[in-house]
């Protein structure tokens, strides 16, 4: 049997005809639109650095927009779009622009793995180091035009720092500290006085009779004296300093100047520090007082709960940070009442609690927030850095700071009025009691602590499980010793990595390499002894063979 | 194939383009390795190891064994296979051939001494959760360099490596191996007080006389020979200069030293976390105390730490 094709041809060659006409339309149509987006975003023509930040709260993107115009102003040709995403969405998004290479020429550092983890970061972005060493041109008509830019930061530059890689990967642009607002309107209704407290006795009286002008006036239920962002374990941060800074000089075992948990777990197994120590039972004691001043069950309360409450002014003190202050502040003056910012009240020597004090907890050592990072692929990479230190430079670090309402990091630069209280103060100690060693044991202090603190439990029911779980031999405090000598020794093994990498580019390229950064990572390395500091500590201080006590241990990060 | 290509006559072009291509590629597999050796390079700046490993293999095929090219690839193939994620005992084996290759048959004595030190570092360090540490036999390799190339600047770091095999054994209690540690770098300071690496090496045994040899003479004796050649890890030696302080003020009544470190925390490290203390000390000692660039521009608009809390005082 044959079949006859030939009337078929005509037909199917009109067929084809049509799709191969529809092809070419629709690749014609896509090469146009593909062209003209690309064009517009890429502008070969101009100098475009785009900025990506999740940096969304009130004030942040005009006081960035405003550096940028004075920026574009001193460098004709060049145009800074600032590209805000919402902290939900900037990790998938920072994720998807950094595989498909189109990322931002400059992004904020963190919330994505890709932004927070070495092996990443030395894929994407461009290493500082030795960029920073020499002066910020931004700063040549001011006194710090010979200093090198990293020492131009009031924290060196460690906020950018990737202890991992041994290298500057970020520029820091401000800071962040916590603080104490204040509404002095209500206080002035409540108490007859809007005097700041000046002492912890003094903010607890306030409290105390906040609390009784509720009662007098039936607001009982929706009046409360104290709301956190961040719950009572905020507050109890910048209190476990003061009361406890004094044990450092018997519990610092290997004198550095600061009691690491381990030395604290150390110290509680000899009973140099115990929960019943007069010092540790006023720190928790003076916290029961702070938790007695805010709303029950105050664990629930988020912190867009907490902000809403106090800008209502239905509480009269809030704890929160820097970032919030121009939100707050701006919701103080819709609201009619007069704001201040103070730092969180110490008891006075002659108060309660006093005799417990040995000085504030200092802030010299916080780190710069803000951080930004220079993308590998960008087309205009130096454009983009001479933009990052034109942010750090005195005067537009002051404009990006003032403007947002963010404490200033480049040294000189001046804060704004409502940012002059949240400046680190670097008087005072640093050195506290840790009695969180482990995740295991800091998830139940954090619990159990808390119902304490709440009220719904006796602090002897927190001592009982504290020290259940902190001397269990299998989820206390010899297993976070375990995990510390696990995480130091793992940590040695990574850091062999960047030291071979470093050792191979200076082999193939001599000269290639900074041996300044080769030594530290060797130093780093060698004063880690591959942990067996940690075993020989283990042998000596709990008089044990780690061997035998840690034989069924698992690590917990493969 | 080819009989049914040739004899269709239109088919005569596909043919030519089909022979082109084959002998790009044909061709491209004799270019010279550089460019192949250059994105190799990348994926070692980026540690991208796999990435290293299929670049490096491929140059292997046609290198010559002995070239700088096959040198270079065997090289960063097995630093790539040593530190590839996972490890696993074949990818640490594959290395160690790699290395040992290099030293059978490399002319570039710098790769030569590079590799014999990183069979110490397979030896010394737990590279997948069955492997053994053998510190002994680590710090056969590394001496073993120190051996072959005493003054090239790797003996240094040969040295070093080998006597941190020995401290870090926290023999307690005569502490034998951690004394004939710091015995042995302090013989290789005494003959080479400028090794590129001495201000590593006498922080290294100051950290061992304090810990757990508990001599703080010796730990503050080698921290001063640190200070005298220079801090390697700048900015963070803040923590040492605090330790020298305390050796020197509550253990070995030196007050004079204990306040030249008080000084450099204020002065070098203010960040560090003690700047404040530190003035408290000097004051304790009756020393002048420097001012800070960073109290004097931060601190003014703060209140003192011990006491009350208020920034905004506006009592009336």
């Amino acid at each position: 049997m044959s079949i006859d094709t030939r009337a078929e041809k005509p037909a199917r060659l009109g067929g084809n005809l049509l799709g191969v006409t529809m092809l070419v339309v629709a690749f014609v149509v896509s090469l146009i639109v593909s062209t003209v987006n690309t064009l517009r975003i890429e502008r070969p023509n101009e100098t475009i650095i785009r900025i990506a930040h999740w940096q969304l709260e009130k004030g942040y993107r005009e006081a960035l927009d405003i550096a940028i115009k004075e920026y574009q102003r001193r460098n004709p040709g060049v145009k800074i779009e600032q590209m805000g995403v919402t902290e939900k969405l900037y990790n998938q998004w920072i994720n998807t622009q950094l595989i498909s290479g189109t990322a931002p020429d400059l992004c904020e550092m963190g919330q994505s793995n890709m932004l927070t983890k070495d092996e990443y970061t030395v894929k994407y972005f461009i290493p500082l180091s030795n960029l920073i060493t020499r002066p910020n041109p931004y700063n040549a008509n001011n006194n710090l035009k010979d200093t090198p830019w990293k020492e131009t930061l009031l924290d060196g530059m460690r906020g950018g720092f990737r202890e991992g890689l041994q290298e500057y990967y970020g520029v820091p642009t401000t800071l962040i500290s916590m603080r104490l607002f204040v509404n002095r309107t209500l206080l002035k209704q409540a108490t007859g006085s809007d005097a700041l407290p000046e002492t912890f006795g003094e903010w607890m009286a306030q409290c105390r009779a906040i609390r009784e002008y509720a009662k007098k006036t039936g607001q009982e239920r929706s009046l409360i004296p104290i709301v956190s962002c961040y719950g009572i374990q905020s507050i109890k941060g910048t209190y476990e300093v003061p009361f406890t800074s004094s044990y450092e000089r018997e519990l610092d075992l290997d004198l550095n100047g600061d009691v690491l948990p381990i030395e604290t777990y150390i110290g509680y197994r000899k009973k140099q520090v115990t929960l019943q120590d007069p010092s540790m039972q006023a720190l928790f004691r003076s916290m029961k007082m702070v938790g007695d001043q805010m709303q029950l069950g105050f664990s629930g309360m988020d912190r867009q709960t907490a902000q809403y409450t106090f800008a209502n002014q239905r509480a009269a003190f809030l704890s929160t940070g820097s970032w919030d202050a121009s939100g707050v502040a701006q919701q103080a003056e819709t609201s009619g009442f007069d704001l201040a910012v103070i730092q969180m009240p110490l008891p006075a020597e002659d108060e309660e609690f006093g005799a417990y004090i040995r000085g504030r907890q200092n802030e010299a050592s916080s780190n710069g927030a803000g951080v930004y990072g220079v993308y590998k692929n960008s087309k205009h990479a130096e454009q983009a850095l001479d933009f990052m230190m034109f942010l750090t430079s005195r005067e537009g670090n002051e404009i990006l700071n003032q403007n947002s309402e963010w404490p200033p990091l480049t040294i000189g630069a001046k804060p704004s009025k409502l940012m002059e209280p949240f400046q680190p103060d670097p008087r005072g100690y640093n050195a506290r009691v840790s009695l969180g060693f482990g995740p295991r044991v800091t998830q139940v202090i954090n619990a159990e602590l808390v119902n304490y603190f709440q009220g719904f439990a006796p602090f002897s029911e927190f001592e009982r499980i504290y020290n259940e779980v902190i001397l269990d031999p299998r989820r206390g405090g010899d297993w976070a010793w375990w995990n510390e000598y696990d995480l130091r020794r793992r940590d040695v093994r990574n850091k062999e990595r960047v030291l071979a990498q470093d050792l191979a580019l200076e082999l193939i390229t001599p000269g290639s390499r900074d041996p300044n950064r080769t030594r530290r990572a060797v130093l780093q390395q060698l004063t880690r002894y591959n942990g067996t500091d940690y075993l020989w500590l283990f042998r000596t201080e709990r008089e044990a063979d780690p061997f035998v006590a840690w034989k069924d241990f698992q690590p917990v990060f493969p | 194939m080819l009989v049914f290509v040739l004899g269709d006559g239109g088919r005569v072009k596909n043919l030519s383009i089909c022979l082109i291509l084959l002998s790009i590629c044909f061709a491209s597999r004799f270019a010279p390795a550089q460019d192949d050796l250059a994105g190799a390079r990348v994926s070692l700046a980026e540690l991208e190891w796999r990435g290293a490993i299929r670049r490096y293999t491929a140059i292997l095929e046609t290198a010559k064994p002995g070239s700088a090219e096959w040198t270079e690839a065997t090289y960063g193939l097995g630093i790539s296979h040593h530190h590839v994620q996972p490890p696993s005992s074949e990818t640490i084996s594959a290395a160690m051939r790699q290395y040992q290759q290099i030293i059978d048959q490399a002319s570039d004595q710098r790769y030569v001494a590079r590799a014999m030190m990183n069979v110490g570092r397979v030896h010394e360090l737990r590279d997948y959760s069955e492997d053994v540490v053998d510190l002994a036999k680590a710090r056969e390799a590394y001496e073993k360099v120190v051996a072959r190339f005493p003054n090239d600047p790797i003996a240094g770091e040969a040295v070093l490596r080998a006597a941190s095999t020995l401290v870090m054994a926290f023999d307690e209690p005569n502490y034998e191996q951690v004394k004939s540690g710091i015995t042995m770098l302090e013989k290789w300071l005494a003959a080479h007080p400028d090794d590129a690496l001495a201000s590593v090496m006498w922080q290294y045994i100051g950290d061992a006389y304090f810990r757990p040899l508990a001599d703080y003479e010796n730990a503050l004796r080698a921290y001063e020979n640190v200070d005298r050649l220079g801090w390697t890890d700048q900015g963070n030696q803040g923590p040492w200069y605090w330790r020298a302080a305390q050796l020197a003020e509550r253990f070995l009544d030196k007050p004079d030293i204990a306040a030249k470190y008080y000084a450099k925390i204020i002065m070098e490290t203010p960040n560090s976390g003690k700047a404040y203390e530190s003035m408290e000390s000097l004051r304790r000692l009756g020393k002048p105390v420097p001012s800070s660039p960073l109290f004097e521009t931060v601190a003014p608009s703060t209140q003192p730490a011990v006491g009350t809390a208020s920034t905004q005082r506006s009592k009336p």
